[in-house]
């Protein structure tokens, strides 16, 4: 299947993408992000965080972005899009470098009838199929990547999306190694690859995807498994499972985990939500589980802003029992 | 009491205090980003509320003259015999730019009396009509009719 996905992807690109004669037609370029800051009271024992007791004011995943389209024909266009967090708490990006910015999802593709091409820097399918699952997304200890594997973005990731077959899509990526050397292990076309299978109907969306050698922490050699359910069970109340396998094989280790998540609308402007999460690690011989637990409420203004308060708390048997908190209440805007 | 508890009756309080909020009637945030999502690529739709960073200037189809006369006149007189020309021939204020024609012919025709060189003339007399101030040439083009005819076509623009 590596092999044959590059060829495929390429294949769909050079038969649907061909450019008629005459030239491209632009749109403006848009200008669009989020800010999210929130103020935290920390009480961190080392479950997934360094240790801590403090309060503290947090950006979380603000970010900017530039994106646009030229129409090449009239089924066809190519698009683009430059994507960076910055820190709307301190001016400096998450992630230690103290730069500014730091990339999210940088790309340029085409998009038309037989679906979207994209190249560049981006989220794996694998990572975006969890939908909305992730109730406490991009926030401290909320986030579901702080204990269960499997969200990442690559870099030189070429990712097709195909158009919707009856409610089903499928979004495939494959990356190339790039390493250098005579003792190079990943220098293929496809060292990395990721596949999410999606399937909507009404208020039902069920997804399955799976990473075969992507980066994990700085690794390369970690298989993740992912199925994830979200269904509108009532008009005001959203469930959400997710279910996630992953297997390391340079460090021996592996984990399962799941997780069951909920908004519920407590009326058109305010949503609680809450989320538990369980992940099992093994590694070699020693084993320790981890577990989540979160709720919070939203209020919105509107389409564009919220405040929102949230509880999340992590423990885990390693070593000691830490247990990791935090309680928040932010602040966010979109544009 | 522990920091455990503190925390959590902050939370209550918080929780407490955004439900007195929700007397007010609003719109529902969308919680999730189609750029983050499998719908990523619903991120490259244009919508009315996209923040530009510019608007390019949209250019107006531009008016076409001998369509007027046309639907004015039966008749397809030269130019020649058209209104007069004065210097304050009015401009329509929401036109950016407009479009006449001429017949010519290679050899000789019974349907014009110009030829390639003088067809300039009368094209120039209609656009003193319309940009008595002058006019910029935006456009030239020729369309064949039948024979050795054609029509040449000017679009312009008032200076």
């Amino acid at each position: 299947m590596k092999k044959l996905l590059p060829v495929v992807i390429a294949s769909l690109a050079a038969s649907s993408y061909a450019v008629a004669g005459g030239h491209a037609t632009a749109s403006a370029p848009t200008v669009y992000g989020k800010v999210n800051v929130s103020l935290n009271n920390n009480d961190y024992e080392g479950a997934v965080g360094s240790e801590q007791d403090n309060w503290t004011l947090n950006s979380n995943a603000s970010r900017i972005g530039v994106k646009g389209s030229y129409a090449l024909t009239s089924k066809t266009k190519a698009i683009y899009k430059a994507e960076y967090e910055y820190g709307a708490d301190d001016g400096v990006a998450d992630g230690g470098s103290g730069d500014e910015f730091k990339s999210r999802n940088v790309v340029v593709g085409f998009q038309g009838e037989h679906g979207t091409i994209l190249v560049g820097k981006h989220d794996t399918p694998l990572k975006m199929s969890q939908g909305k699952v992730d109730r406490f997304n991009d926030l401290e200890l909320g986030d579901i990547g702080d204990y269960i594997d499997g969200d990442e973005r690559e870099e030189n990731i070429i990712m097709y999306k195909s158009p919707s077959f009856n409610g089903v899509t499928v979004t495939a990526a494959f990356i190339p190694g790039e390493e250098e050397g005579a003792s190079a292990e990943r220098d293929g076309l496809s060292d990395g690859t990721s596949i999410a299978i999606e399937y909507k109907a009404g208020d039902l969306r069920v997804a399955l995807a799976a990473n075969s050698d992507t980066e994990q922490d700085g690794g390369d050699d970690t298989d993740v498994t992912r199925f994830t359910v979200e269904y509108k069970v009532l008009p005001e109340l959203n469930l959400g499972l997710l279910i996630n396998n992953s297997e390391d094989d340079n460090t021996d280790s592996e984990q399962d985990a799941w997780l069951i998540s909920g908004a519920y609308s407590l009326s058109n402007t305010t949503t609680f939500n809450f989320q538990y999460g369980v992940a099992d690690n093994e590694t070699g011989a020693t084993d320790w589980e981890v577990t989540q637990t979160a709720i919070g409420l939203d209020y919105n203004f509107n389409k564009t802003s919220k405040v929102y308060a949230y509880f999340s708390q992590i423990e885990s048997e390693a070593t000691g029992d830490p247990e990791d908190s935090t309680f928040a209440i932010g602040y966010q805007v979109k544009f | 009491m522990t920091d455990g508890t503190t925390m959590f009756r902050a939370f209550y309080f918080s929780v407490a205090l955004l439900s007195l909020l929700s007397f007010n009637s609003s719109y529902v945030l969308a919680d999730a980003e189609d750029c983050d999502s499998l719908d990523f690529d619903a991120c490259f739709e244009e919508n009315e509320t996209d923040l530009k960073l510019f608007q390019p200037k949209q250019r107006q189809a531009p008016q076409k003259v001998y369509e007027q006369e046309q639907t004015n006149s039966s008749s397809t007189t030269p130019a020649t015999q058209s209104a007069p020309i004065t210097a304050s021939a009015p401009v329509a204020a929401d036109i950016t730019s407009y479009e006449i024609r001429e017949r010519y012919t290679l050899g000789k025709s019974a349907q014009t009396p110009y030829s390639a060189f003088f067809v300039i003339e009368a094209l120039h007399k209609q656009m003193a009509n319309k940009c008595p101030k002058g006019w910029t040439k935006l456009g030239e083009w020729s369309v064949a009719i039948e024979d050795a005819d054609y029509y040449l076509h000017y679009e312009f623009a008032c200076r």
